[in-house]
């Protein structure tokens, strides 16, 4: 019986993390695959044909904008009150961090965007790592 | 998930026999097993989280430009190396108004060079007004060389402009210019491309962009014995008005072209002066874009009409309009449109298949018939490429392209391209 019983908790408690972490990581599934899609899109304007220079920073400043908001948005939501707390610690961090990316991208500042990508890619994997634990 | 659960499930029941067996001889051989267990998952933990922290990628952007830097500006030196190895059967260029008619010429010759490398230089200055930016461009597609010898190819001005409080000033790329291009080495035979003098003004928010641009003008008239007249005698900038647009599916743009095409006492090709002049009011539109379809693949399109068109089409392949006996401009209408896929076969491996074409409707009435042969008629290509990026900002691949050429008079020209190119962008 105290087999049984130990067994069923221990079932139920680590059903019901796996449904809460489930239901996290699809909240930004897509989200987080419109960030890798816009990172490769920022990538390949050196591939633009027709392009200036001065044109494919313009198209970079773009996408970095549009990064930042989409960051924006999925730390909007993953903040919910109801998530652990190392989820809303890292969606305060990664808001700070597409502010500050949309204000190089604004001010034309590419030289700094990579720094401010890798700080945003060190931020997700970290909370990956620690919140769904891998 | 359902992994771990398997596993935690497994290790209750373990730990639920060792509680069962605590007094037994088991004891040992139980607790052995637990930690060899617990060594296992902690591996399998390990090679998890290396293999999963690769779900959000670095970048592959890694520039290597220059970049100094003072108080107030920066400068950034850049550029590219790139190499074309070409075989064409038969020789030839593969641009709307040279591909070799009846298809002479030799076959299968292999040219290679590096002329189609660039370097530019480019400066950002902070101000109160926004940051004042410039860019010069060169390459070396100039005067050719000798292939013979030392292949010294003559840099030529590609841009020289500077972009400050929505204004554009300089040598550029004009408004009236396609906002996407085939993914492809070679050209689409359509393609509207020119670079020019030009005073700019953008209104630029998150989805749209407006442009109004006057540009440096050109006319160019078809004499009586088609050859294409360049009468220097332009008084109107051309006045360019487009709109681009961001969505997320995307993007797309729309230009319209006004120009005014004129000529006073030109010099014909037979060398008499026609004593006369006039002038005719041309116009264009272009439409642009690509959309998203999957991922990152992607359909670019291109279409154009216009009456006078001229030099903005086809790299300058037809005149804006023709000359009549009386000395009167009669405009041209040409078209052309170009449409490709762009698939992605992994992360680093694409391909386009494009196909393009354009056509000039020339005044026939103007034109003695015994030099119909030296008049463009029309055009169309095919391309087909395998693209590959080795390391970042690199490209190298194979592109097969095939294009034919049609004359007024009627006879056509085709060429067969299989081009090879290594690039690296620094």
């Amino acid at each position: 019986m105290k087999i049984l019983f130990f067994s069923i908790v221990f079932v139920c408690f680590t059903g019901c993390t796996s449904v809460y972490v489930q239901s996290n990581s699809d909240a930004h599934v897509q989200e987080s695959e419109k960030l890798r899609l816009l990172m490769r899109e920022l990538d390949l304007v050196v591939y633009d044909r027709f392009k200036s220079e001065l044109e494919r920073d313009d198209m970079r400043r773009r996408y970095a904008m549009i990064l930042a908001e989409t960051i924006k948005e999925l730390s909007k939501k993953i903040e919910d009150k109801n998530n652990p707390k190392t989820f809303q610690k890292y969606s305060k961090q990664l808001y700070q961090n597409a502010q500050e990316l949309y204000k190089i991208a604004d001010r034309y500042e590419l030289e700094n965007l990579q720094t401010k990508i890798d700080a945003i890619t060190r931020t997700c994997n970290s909370c990956h790592i620690q919140v769904r634990g891998y | 998930m359902v992994v771990d659960l398997k596993i935690k499930f497994f290790l209750l029941l373990l730990f639920a026999n060792v509680y069962a067996a605590e007094n037994s001889d088991e004891l040992q051989i139980l607790k052995n097993d637990v930690e060899l267990l617990i060594k296992k998952i902690n591996s399998f933990e390990e090679n998890k989280i290396s293999t999963q922290t690769q779900d959000v990628k670095m970048p592959l952007t890694h520039r290597n430009m220059l970049e100094l830097k003072n108080a107030q500006t920066i400068l950034s030196v850049g550029g590219r190396i790139h190499l074309n190895s070409v075989y064409g059967w038969p020789e030839g260029s593969f641009f709307a108004a040279k591909i070799p008619l009846e298809s002479k010429g030799e076959e299968g010759q292999l040219s290679m060079n590096a002329k189609d490398s660039r370097l530019w230089f480019k400066t950002r200055t902070p101000s109160q007004y926004g940051p004042l930016r410039t860019l010069i461009e060169i390459d070396f597609l100039g005067s050719a060389g000798t292939d013979a010898v030392t292949n010294s190819h003559q840099p030529r001005l590609r841009h020289a402009y500077l972009e400050f409080a929505g204004f554009t000033l300089g040598q550029t790329n004009s408004a009236f210019n396609s906002l996407v291009a085939l993914d492809t080495i070679t050209y689409a035979i359509n393609d509207t491309l020119v670079r020019q003098a030009l005073v700019r003004y953008t209104i630029d928010d998150d989805l749209f962009s407006y442009d109004i641009s006057v540009e440096d003008p050109e006319s160019t008239l078809l004499d009586k014995n088609g050859t294409m007249l360049m009468p220097k005698d332009d008084v109107a900038p051309d006045l360019i008005l487009r709109a681009r647009y961001y969505p997320s599916w995307g993007e797309a743009s729309l230009a319209f072209l006004g120009r005014y095409i004129a000529y006073d006492n030109v010099k014909l090709s037979d060398n008499t002066v026609l004593d006369n002049s006039d002038g005719a009011y041309g116009w264009g539109i272009n439409i642009s874009g690509k959309f998203k379809v999957y991922k990152l693949d992607d359909i670019r399109f291109d279409a154009q009409y216009g009456l006078g068109l001229g030099r903005y089409v086809a790299y300058n392949a037809y005149s804006a309009g023709s000359i009549n006996d009386e000395g009167d401009i009669n405009l041209h209408p040409t078209y052309g449109w170009h449409v490709g896929y762009r698939h992605w076969w992994s992360q680093k491996l694409r391909s386009t298949l494009g196909f393009s074409r354009v056509e000039t409707k020339n005044n026939l009435d103007n034109l003695n018939t015994a030099n119909l042969k030296a008049v463009n008629k029309k055009a169309d290509s095919l391309q087909l490429n395998l693209l590959w990026m080795p390391v970042p900002d690199s490209l190298t691949g194979i592109e097969y392209s095939r294009g034919n050429r049609e004359v007024q008079e009627g006879t056509i020209g085709t060429i067969d391209m299989l081009t090879l190119f290594f690039r690296y962008v620094f």
